[in-house]
């Protein structure tokens, strides 16, 4: 009787941390970081190190408690949008900041050459008639980009991968005309892999 | 743990395990009918594609017959919008891109050959040449495609084929593959304008001298640059390419033109003015030894700016043949060169001369258009190069730049000038 008790509450725990996405004591990783960036810049400083403790959870509390949130201490999906993350720069032309957000998702781990690669490719396609003729439709095109497909685009993008996509829209384009990049590990369509490579770039080989 | 506790716990936990499982199973169903919203909405795309390109098959048999000079407008514009919504809806569908590309292809083709012939028609220039040629190509490939996209549609209206399961590449291959590979030939089309089939605009306007790897190694170094050779680059413009630890360089093979500089990184102050900056920006261009240049607009970002700068040749603004130049604004560094558009274009020209004055322009400018500078430029339209005169100015508080042409004195384009927080950006 006792372990199927024990049983169920580990199972209804795991439902329960599984159904929502918040950031709370113990979160850690990058998303936490721009959390903890987004506090520091609307006045609640806080240490930037990607660790959700003690001083983060006071610093949301407070900034709950001033913005007529439910002060838990949660940064769940209210808190979330309550705090503006501020950047140097920030972009408001909805297709650079589209772009970026495509970079962050296929290249946050490339070089910065590598990040302007990636949006040239991009921007490539929509002068190119075999493709969509738009920012958006380049990027949503089925199946075009694996960020897409699996919702990574839907991330923020950090200011590396806003000024990479500025430079691409300002015409620098390191791949030299190219439409396609893919990761040699791990791409297994043949017409891709039967392109020649223009140049390599991390991860990412690039071919018109 | 007395009993009666555990009978309680029991109860709860297994009461909220049952609320658990209904929500997950409610859930289940409501993707089920994500799906069906999501397979309508692809259907209504396959449709439109479909009827559009019908339209656009038709349409084109009409313009194959009539002589009526709005008559052709008409129906190029059009057919101009059509083959573009085709276009449009057939990139919605979840094929997977490399198996949509030639029809894509043909409809964007299509859109902007009447996009060109409607400019031309408007200059006065009447149709391109060909016209009745490109009409029947259009026209046969248009009958091919529809053909088969009548299969297609066909298949799916009677549920025997569901666009969700078309993203897979095999399945794809086969169903779009006769559209898009085996039984449609798509024809190269070759006009003034994008999305051409010509070499022209791949192709750089000076034919240049090739030069050798050691050559290009001196014009780095003559740059003032410290920097290793890593790789040759094909492509538009092939180069030779050099990297230091935080900086890419590129020498184009033809003529030993830089090609393009890029570093980064984060610039957290700005320190100094516009105007040294621009210096820094001018005197980077002067060692490349490609005459003089001018700064006509900047775009300022993460405390730095992006300096567009082009040649002034006789007094006239040569916007084709344009640099850009980005400088750190802490410490003055040129982080980036972009060279590609100078390299494209620049070319001995012939001088035209204007045959329309500034006075003469003005008055075809908008009523009420307050002028407050301008100046002979040459622009490119279309891909097309024309002298103009620029007209920078208001209407209706609102700030434009105009430019009406120097030969004919017909307005070639417009632009409205934005207020951006990057700075003033034309669009």
């Amino acid at each position: 009787m006792k372990k199927t008790v024990t049983a169920l509450l580990i199972i209804t725990l795991l439902f329960v941390s599984a159904s929502a996405a918040t950031y709370t004591l113990g979160s850690r990783g990058e998303e936490v970081k721009k959390l903890q960036q987004a506090l520091n810049d609307n006045g609640y400083p806080v240490a930037v190190d990607g660790i959700y403790g003690v001083n983060t959870k006071n610093a949301v509390m407070e900034f709950q408690r001033n913005n007529g949130l439910k002060v838990d201490g949660i940064a769940g999906s209210e808190t979330l949008k309550k705090l503006n993350i501020k950047s140097e720069g920030t972009v408001t032309d909805s297709d650079i900041y589209l772009l970026a957000k495509c970079v962050y998702g296929e290249a946050r781990g490339e070089v910065y050459l590598g990040k302007v690669a990636v949006a040239a490719v991009i921007l490539n396609r929509v002068d190119d008639p075999s493709f969509p003729n738009s920012v958006s439709g380049v990027i949503y095109q089925p199946g075009a980009f694996d960020a897409v497909s699996d919702g990574q685009i839907n991330l923020s993008p950090d200011e590396e991968c806003i000024r990479a996509a500025r430079d691409a829209f300002g015409g620098w384009d390191p791949t030299n005309g190219c439409l396609y990049y893919y990761n040699p590990r791990t791409a297994t369509n043949k017409w891709m892999l039967s392109k020649e490579v223009t140049l390599t770039v991390g991860n990412h080989s690039f071919c018109r | 743990m007395h009993k009666i506790t555990y009978i309680f716990l029991s109860v709860v936990l297994t009461v909220f395990v049952l609320a658990l499982t209904v929500v997950t199973v409610i859930k289940s169903n409501q993707l089920s009918d994500m799906e069906l919203k999501y397979e309508n909405s692809l259907k209504a795309s396959l449709r439109q594609a479909t009827n559009d390109m019908r339209t656009v098959e038709n349409d084109i048999s009409k313009l194959m017959v009539t002589v009526n000079e709005y008559s052709r407008v008409q129906l190029l514009s059009k057919i101009k919008e059509k083959s573009a919504s085709c276009a449009r809806e057939l990139s919605r569908l979840p094929i997977v891109a490399t198996g949509v590309q030639n029809t894509l292809k043909f409809s964007n083709q299509i859109s902007a050959y009447c996009d060109s012939t409607l400019i031309k028609y408007s200059d006065g220039e009447g149709l391109p040449e060909n016209f009745d040629e490109q009409l029947i190509q259009f026209f046969s490939t248009c009958k091919m495609v529809n053909s088969e996209l009548d299969l297609v549609e066909a298949d799916v209206m009677n549920d025997h084929l569901l666009l969700l399961q078309v993203g897979d590449e095999s399945i794809s291959d086969g169903i779009f593959g006769s559209i898009d590979n085996d039984t449609v030939e798509y024809p190269s089309v070759i006009f003034d304008g994008p999305f051409s089939d010509g070499q022209a605009r791949t192709t750089p306007k000076t034919e240049r001298e090739e030069i050798t790897l050691d050559q290009a190694k001196s014009k780095v170094q003559a740059l003032g640059f410290n920097m290793e050779y890593k790789y040759e680059m094909n492509g538009v413009v092939p180069s030779y390419v050099f990297e230091n630890e935080n900086s890419t360089l590129e020498i184009t093979k033809k003529g030993g033109l830089l090609l393009m500089l890029m570093s980064d990184r984060q610039v957290l102050e700005a320190r100094l003015t516009d105007d040294e900056a621009l210096d820094i920006a001018c005197e980077f261009v002067e060692r490349l030894n490609l005459g003089e240049f001018k700064s006509v607009w900047q775009e300022y970002y993460g405390n730095t700016v992006v300096f567009n700068l082009v040649p002034i040749k006789n007094n006239v603004v040569i916007y084709p043949d344009m640099l850009k130049v980005k400088v750190a604004l802490d410490n003055g560094q040129v982080l980036s060169f972009e060279g590609k558009s100078y390299i494209m274009n620049s070319r001995e020209r012939q001088t035209e001369q204007a045959e329309i004055t500034k006075k003469e322009a003005e008055q075809k400018l908008k009523q009420g258009f307050l002028i407050e500078k301008s100046r002979l430029a040459l622009i490119s339209v279309n891909e097309r190069e024309h002298l103009a005169w620029e007209f920078f100015g208001s209407y209706n508080n609102m700030k434009y730049v105009v430019y009406i042409s120097a030969v004919d004195g017909k307005e070639k384009t417009c632009f409205r000038i934005l207020n951006t927080e990057t700075g003033e950006m034309v669009g």
